[in-house]
């Protein structure tokens, strides 16, 4: 700041002009600040004098605005870093994004795309720019049926709707051409502060996988028939000498031989589960559809299923209606039910009741086993339908099983375009519940 | 009747001005006292008077503007960096 001495009031003349000075001291330095200059200082008087508090307040807001020029630079360059080190975070991430096999889409909270993966591009087929801010739900994915994927049913939707992880494998397709590619989805909310404000959705392609699995299932098939063989001319000679057609046996041989053919049968039944599973998945059989009277089919189920629930002190109870005409694969949908009823028998102490109804809901049949049984745990739930997969409590009461039945029960139902949902408490019970169209819904094949 | 109007009766020309011009200055402190506490709100009184003061008023609530404008980009940067973070 300059100093400068001004001249005394009385060496200017009249106050007119030492007012008239003073101002014109102070109007350039203005003028300039008002284009933005705010270099020229005030020139501080030595002594005091009526401009004086002027002086030093104009002095005061130019070195303010001056602070404040400073702050905004400094400001600016933080800016700037951060946003280079964004960029290279962005570039870094899209640089991990395209490196990896999968599709990756991330949509705002309105369901719009905001950015995709090369994989992604090359997935749907569409450039970049043109799948940019528009919405994921205009790429189409099917179901196994080939019916659009409904908004509701999109994992996008419901990650964004519900803030939560949705992951659904086996069950969604998308067209590319005439080539119709399976895919897994797996959809996870992006949230701040708690508020969702998009999604990222991962598609993979898991043809290559299906193909493998496919060929697994044809293995274990042929291995399955050749044991088959064996197993089945076994079981024709324990009959026979069981039977007494070979001569009569010591008790105790007698008995063994009868733990031996009870095994030989757990052993065939195992490859004959073994061998339906694998002709489901390598799709060597379809469903052949006929119209049938359901009601008919479940009344002889129960009536077949009396015995053993005599065996067990349990009483079987059917509500049913005196017809229900369905169109669907008999054969394979008594099998589905013969499962649930067995088990709803194996796994309920003895004494007892056990449920069956059938009720007919529009298009939709509604069937429905509810046991008051040992429960499943509620952590195995979700895996009761895996391949193989045993609770944990029935294993521990020693009640045989291959594990098989209920995977086959939900392939013969998913198959006829239905589901299959089970609710559980451990001690109380198990209630399975089978909706099934009436008129049998074909599932499209892939390719 | 307005202060300035009241101030042009006086006897001695020269002893009225300078009470004119230091009433009219008298104006300004409590602006620049806000201003030298940082309160830049504060608007200067800018009188329908083209005097010989005019532009000095006027030169001093451009600054303040200039300074209020400066306060607000610089609370911008301040949420935009945030926002950055």
């Amino acid at each position: 700041m300059k100093h400068i001495p001004k001249k005394k009031e009385q060496d200017v003349g009249s106050y007119k002009d030492y007012v008239k000075q003073r101002v014109d001291t102070l109007v350039p330095i203005l003028a300039r600040s008002a284009v933005g200059d705010y270099s020229m200082d005030v020139p501080m008087d030595v002594s005091h004098d009526d401009f004086s508090e002027l002086y030093a307040g104009v002095q005061f807001m130019i070195e303010a605005i001056r602070d404040q020029l400073a702050e905004i630079d400094q400001r600016n360059d933080e800016l700037r870093a951060k946003i280079d080190e964004l960029e290279h975070l962005r570039a870094d991430d899209e640089t991990l994004l395209n490196s990896i096999g999968e599709a990756v889409v991330a949509v705002d909270d309105k369901g719009k795309v905001r950015y995709a993966n090369q994989e992604m591009i090359d997935f749907v087929g569409i450039e970049y720019a043109e799948m940019v801010g528009k919405e994921l739900g205009s790429y189409i994915l099917e179901d196994q049926y080939g019916e659009k994927v409904k908004p509701s049913r999109r994992p996008i939707s419901i990650a964004l709707k519900r803030g939560v992880r949705v992951s659904i494998s086996n069950e969604y397709y998308y067209t590319v051409g005439d080539e119709r590619i399976p895919v897994w989805v797996t959809a996870n909310p992006i949230k701040v502060n708690d508020k969702v404000v998009g999604a990222i959705s991962v598609w993979r392609n898991i043809a290559r996988e299906k193909e493998l699995d496919r060929m697994k299932s044809d293995l274990i098939f042929l291995a399955s028939h050749q044991l088959k063989t064996p197993a089945s001319a076994v079981k024709s000679s324990l009959s026979l000498l069981i039977d007494g057609y070979l001569g009569d046996m010591p008790t105790k041989q007698m008995n063994d031989l009868r733990t031996a053919y009870a095994e030989n049968n757990f052993e065939l039944k195992l490859i004959d589960d073994i061998l339906n599973v694998a002709s489901l998945e390598s799709k060597r059989v379809l469903v052949e559809p006929e119209r049938f009277d359901f009601s008919v089919v479940i009344r002889d189920i129960v009536s077949e299923e009396k015995a053993a629930a005599a065996d067990r002190k349990q009483k079987l109870k059917l509500t049913a209606p005196a017809k229900l005409a369905v169109t669907g694969d008999p054969t394979k949908l008594r099998e589905v039910f013969e499962n649930l009823i067995t088990n709803a028998i194996k796994y309920r102490p003895e004494g007892g009741r056990i449920g069956i109804s059938v009720k007919s809901f529009g298009a939709d049949f509604v069937v429905t086993v509810v046991d008051d049984g040992i429960g499943i745990p509620e952590k195995e739930i979700s895996s009761i339908f895996a391949r193989f997969f045993r609770a944990s409590n029935a294993t521990q009461i020693n009640m045989p099983g291959t594990g098989l039945g209920l995977y086959l029960a939900k392939s013969i139902v998913e198959m006829h375009g239905g589901g299959i949902e089970v609710e559980s408490e451990m001690g109380k019970g198990t209630t399975f519940t089978v909706t099934l169209p009436k008129k049998y819904k074909e599932m499209k094949h892939n390719g | 009747m307005s202060e300035i109007e009241s101030i042009t009766i006086a006897a001695d020309p020269d002893s009225d001005y300078r009470l004119y011009v230091k009433k009219k200055l008298g104006k300004l402190v409590p602006v620049l006292a806000h201003a030298a506490v940082g309160d830049y709100l504060v608007d200067v009184p800018l009188e329908d008077v083209d005097d010989d003061l005019g532009e000095v008023f006027a030169g001093v609530q451009f600054m303040l503007e200039a300074i209020r404008e400066q306060m607000r980009r610089i609370e911008e940067l301040e949420s935009v960096t945030a926002a950055a973070l």
